[in-house]
């Protein structure tokens, strides 16, 4: 039963796992009222491209799998709000941008663990992932914290928190920043294509039975932080990739409690 | 700060594309505690001259002062309630209460007492309310929630986009009263856009017309009694006073 947790590399994956499940449900849990539940897909293809780039390039990571997505929410926030467009509008447009740039990278020969890429991998979880992501949870966390109010008033309408004093350019300055940071660090374990689940799930759930925001925060975490933790834990065992057990919990979690809330229960 | 109009604009002009104006050359003084209707037809301008009003769009020419303070350099927001459009529909797949709704509105160490501002638009069982979902709430309470959430700061200004829109004409009375009662008691300068000019026939005071520019200015008994609304609308406009309905053809 402790197998797991003697190895080095397994308590690095237990440790992104559990901070990744507290940060990825509280930005989802901002990000799917503000109907941009995709913005996990659109921002983790750039972090995709930016990786096959880098490696047609030959050029060390660094800090590029973490600026590019940030770069990437930016612009769909931004683009968003200069172009009129709808959430899924901008969001389609820099998923594709992202994943077709990928897909030259690639055609012109980039050598990337696609697997690892696509569905993540604990082999990927790095000391200095760790430390990123406690430094993202820490600013996630206290920001919610401390300007609740605030937050949500930007979620609801940036034109009502605006005539509230709320500052929405610095607000969307922040969303995307730490969305950004805290997708690319979901990317390591969940993958590109499954780190929407984690950003979206857990709010949809907590929502169809919560009767608060804060209530709902603290069961989409809740239910985040037990299914990554349970999905990685099983993927020692059962030799499959943690994302797609995390995904499997995800749902059964969802299926569980939409039919709670369809029993009329509440929280 | 104390003396002035709440609101004023002198020449603004606003376009969404260039060339195009939405408003042109508007200028507009509204004192304190002043009651004023907006009115004109779909894209006449109401709801642009409203967030030009609160900077949330920025005039191409002209000044827009709040308070007597430029609106690019006014700050002291709790002043200002401000309805937008169909804001009742901005709470889908969120589970927030009201009393989180409200709170959240209200700022910081100041404000009134949510339960206060609950029981002032008309809910008597605030307790009942507040711990209630926003998105849970009928139309009828909804209404009053919005309100409720422009009143909390007790501002010195209200801005209102289409408040009445959903609400049958008793509750268009007991909307206005309540404006009424916070008019005289804290004397809060109200400004209300609407093209739902049967719902506020027997409440204006001073009318507005506005398609893309300012097209009058005054009372509606001389509205009435004048050519304008024909002029402002493109069609003839009979009115039935007393039976508050104003219809068009």
């Amino acid at each position: 039963m402790i197998e797991p947790f003697q190895q080095p590399f397994m308590l690095r994956a237990f440790a992104a796992a559990i901070l990744s499940g507290i940060t990825l449900p509280l930005i989802g849990s901002f990000l799917v009222p503000k109907k941009l539940s995709l913005l996990g897909d659109a921002s983790s293809h750039f972090t995709f491209a930016a990786l096959a780039v880098a490696a047609l390039a030959g050029l060390g990571l660094f800090m590029l799998p973490y600026i590019i997505p940030v770069l990437a929410v930016y612009g769909i926030l931004k683009t968003m709000r200069v172009l009129k467009l709808s959430g899924d509008q901008a969001l389609a447009i820099f998923l594709t941008l992202g994943a077709a740039t990928a897909s030259v990278a690639l055609s012109l020969g980039a050598r990337i663990n696609l697997n690892a890429v696509l569905f993540g991998s604990l082999l990927l979880v790095q000391p200095e992932d760790l430390l990123a992501s406690l430094v993202v949870a820490l600013f996630v966390a206290g920001f919610i914290t401390a300007r609740f109010g605030s937050a949500v008033l930007y979620v609801v309408n940036e034109e009502l928190a605006r005539v509230r004093g709320v500052p929405t350019g610095l607000y969307e300055l922040f969303f995307a920043v730490f969305a950004g940071l805290s997708i690319a660090l979901g990317v390591k374990i969940a993958g590109v294509l499954l780190v929407t689940s984690l950003l979206v799930i857990p709010p949809t759930a907590s929502s169809a039975i919560a009767t608060s925001m804060k209530k709902s925060l603290a069961l989409a975490v809740a239910v985040g932080l037990s299914s990554l933790i349970a999905g990685t834990y099983a993927s020692y065992y059962v030799g499959l990739a943690p994302g797609a057990l995390t995904v499997a919990i995800l749902l059964a979690l969802l299926t569980a409690i939409a039919a709670m809330a369809r029993a009329g229960l509440r929280i | 700060m104390d003396s002035g109009p709440a609101v004023e604009l002198e020449g603004v002009t606003f376009s969404y594309v260039r060339g195009v104006p939405i408003l042109r050359d508007v200028s507009l003084r509204i004192e304190r505690g002043e009651l004023l209707f907006v009115i004109g037809p779909n894209g006449g301008g109401k709801s642009t001259l409203l967030k030009v009003i609160v900077g949330s769009l920025k005039p191409e020419k002209g000044v827009v002062r709040l308070f007597g303070e430029d609106v690019r350099r006014f700050r002291d927001w709790w002043m200002v309630g401000c309805l937008p459009q169909q804001a009742a529909t901005f709470f889908e797949k969120m589970a927030l209460s009201v009393e989180e709704l409200l709170s959240a509105a209200r700022g910081k160490g100041r404000g009134m007492g949510l339960e206060d501002v609950v029981r002032l638009v008309g809910v008597d069982e605030p307790a009942e309310l507040l711990p209630q979902r926003v998105v849970d709430l009928s139309g009828g309470l909804l209404q009053k929630v919005m309100l409720a959430m422009v009143l909390v700061n007790r501002p010195r200004l209200l801005l209102l986009d289409e408040p009445t829109v959903y609400m049958d004409q008793r509750g268009v009375g007991t909307f206005m009263q309540i404006l009424g009662r916070v008019r005289d008691e804290w004397g809060v300068t109200t400004v209300i856009a609407t093209h739902d000019v049967a719902a506020i026939s027997t409440f204006a005071t001073r009318v507005l017309c506005i398609n893309r520019e300012a097209l009058y200015d005054g009372s509606i008994e001389e509205l009435v009694m004048s050519e304008q609304l024909c002029n402002i609308y493109g069609f003839h406009v009979y009115t039935m006073k007393h039976g508050h309905v104003w219809s068009g053809k």
